[in-house]
């Protein structure tokens, strides 16, 4: 989706069940609370809108329908993985007054520009530029950080997850579904060469190539992006070199 | 403020939506797989009996499992796709060194071989990898025991039925299976040709 739109998403489509969800602690508070929804004093905004989606698990704010109970197809919970391990409150906050930046120009009439210099690259060859690299275009957004965990991609598949069984109740479904996983990386490494890696990062995975946990179930929502033309061939290579340098050792005796 | 955090947690914005539903058409793996078919996807899903019959005993048992539906490759996509694959691995067992030499000597006694990559893909423990990478991929039932298994036939089977003496009865089965794709699927011949993957 476009960030940009985030700021400037009509407050009607948020439902106040998904409000009620979100936990949130201000200053002065000593644990997360539920927002007030105080006529003149609402704490139901944008901005504790995405701020709820960064220090809350985003599929518990934003559950959905799974198993279609209320629409005619199943929706997932958020696809958006769970950074509130992760992030601390000043990032979280951080984030959401860069997103609130994002907002069209009728809400804000007059815009500035300062354009700040470009960043330095940082003078790195190999490996250790694809290390840069690959947090340069957020990879661990959904591979983890150090690419050492796939993260949460509901009703995909993971190695953790049961064989699917129709018999199980949907609860039981539930979690299975909830153990989908993005791809942890050092498990495939070893078995690409340099080449075939920088194509299949140029290629991407096509969101309806996902193999679904539940047949039943929604669609996985988050796939991987074709890369070729967003990230340049040089920074392509050293990240693939970077990746092939992770690959977890092989035991598999074959 | 942490900007790499920032900037992948934007990323993962991107990549994943707010909450917006997705909906995409319903697509089984076998539909998937001939929505953007491979040549090989155009083959038959088993080997004639004689031809499994003169096999060993341990790569007969792996080509069981190669076709089963709950553990084996089938789980995910046609046998068709392994079974038709141009890959080939050389004989020497698990032997790098050996397999690189029976290619030095493929070059000198067999050249054909090595004139059409969309027929023969020949490289040491090709099967190794990719048997191994299906295996890691997320929800990949394919238990470690099992894999090895796989993988004795399918480097056994693609030296056998695909070199030596069978090397033209192969090479004419491929060809034909690339031509059906030309034909029927003109856009994904040019795409597979274009990425050499045909």
């Amino acid at each position: 989706m476009d960030l940009g739109d985030i700021a400037d998403k009509p407050f009607e489509r948020i439902a106040g069940y998904n409000f009620k969800r979100v936990k949130i602690a201000f200053e002065g508070d000593k644990e997360p609370r539920e927002l007030r929804d105080e006529h003149h004093d609402s704490e139901w905004n944008i901005q504790n809108w995405i701020r709820g989606h960064l220090v809350n698990d985003p599929a518990e704010v934003t559950p959905n329908d799974p198993f279609a109970h209320l629409n005619k197809e199943p929706i997932p919970p958020s696809g958006m993985a769970n950074y509130s391990k992760e992030l601390k409150r000043d990032e979280a906050d951080a984030i959401v007054a860069y997103l609130s930046g994002m907002t069209k120009e009728e809400v804000i009439p007059y815009r500035y520009h300062v354009p700040a210099p470009p960043a330095r690259e940082p003078a790195l060859a190999g490996a250790a530029h694809g290390h840069y690299v690959f947090t340069k275009y957020g990879c661990q957004g959904c591979h983890g950080l150090e690419a050492k965990q796939g993260r949460r991609r509901f009703n995909g598949s993971s190695n953790a997850q049961k064989p699917y069984d129709e018999k199980m109740s949907e609860a039981e479904k539930f979690e299975q579904m909830n153990l989908g996983a993005e791809p942890t990386l050092p498990d495939l490494m070893g078995t690409y060469k340099h080449d075939e890696l920088v194509k299949k990062l140029e290629a991407g995975v096509a969101a309806t190539e996902a193999k679904k946990w539940n047949p039943a179930g929604p669609m996985p929502m988050v796939y991987m992006p074709a890369w070729k033309g967003k990230i340049s061939k040089s920074e392509l290579d050293d990240l693939a070199t970077w990746l092939l340098s992770i690959a977890k050792k092989d035991d598999s005796g074959f | 403020m942490n900007g790499k955090l920032t900037l992948f947690v934007v990323a993962a914005l991107l990549c994943a939506g707010f909450s917006a539903p997705v909906r995409a058409a319903e697509m089984s793996e076998k539909e998937k797989a001939l929505a953007n078919p491979y040549p090989n996807d155009y083959g038959p899903e088993t080997l004639p009996d004689d031809v499994v019959k003169a096999y060993p005993a341990n790569v007969q048992a792996g080509y069981k499992k190669l076709l089963s539906k709950t553990g084996g490759c089938a789980q995910c996509h046609s046998s068709a796709r392994p079974l038709n694959s141009r890959f080939v691995e050389p004989e020497g067992g698990m032997d790098d060194a050996k397999q690189d030499a029976w290619i030095a000597k493929a070059k000198k006694d067999q050249p054909d071989l090595f004139k059409d990559a969309t027929v023969w893909q020949i490289e040491t423990k090709v099967w190794s990898r990719y048997v191994k990478r299906m295996m890691n991929k997320p929800g990949c039932n394919l238990q470690k025991a099992d894999a090895k298994s796989i993988y004795e036939f399918l480097s056994y089977d693609s030296a056998k039925r695909k070199t030596g003496a069978n090397a033209a009865k192969w090479a004419e089965h491929r060809k034909s299976l690339v031509e059906k794709l030309k034909t029927e699927k003109p856009a994904r011949y040019k795409e597979l040709q274009e990425a050499k993957d045909l």
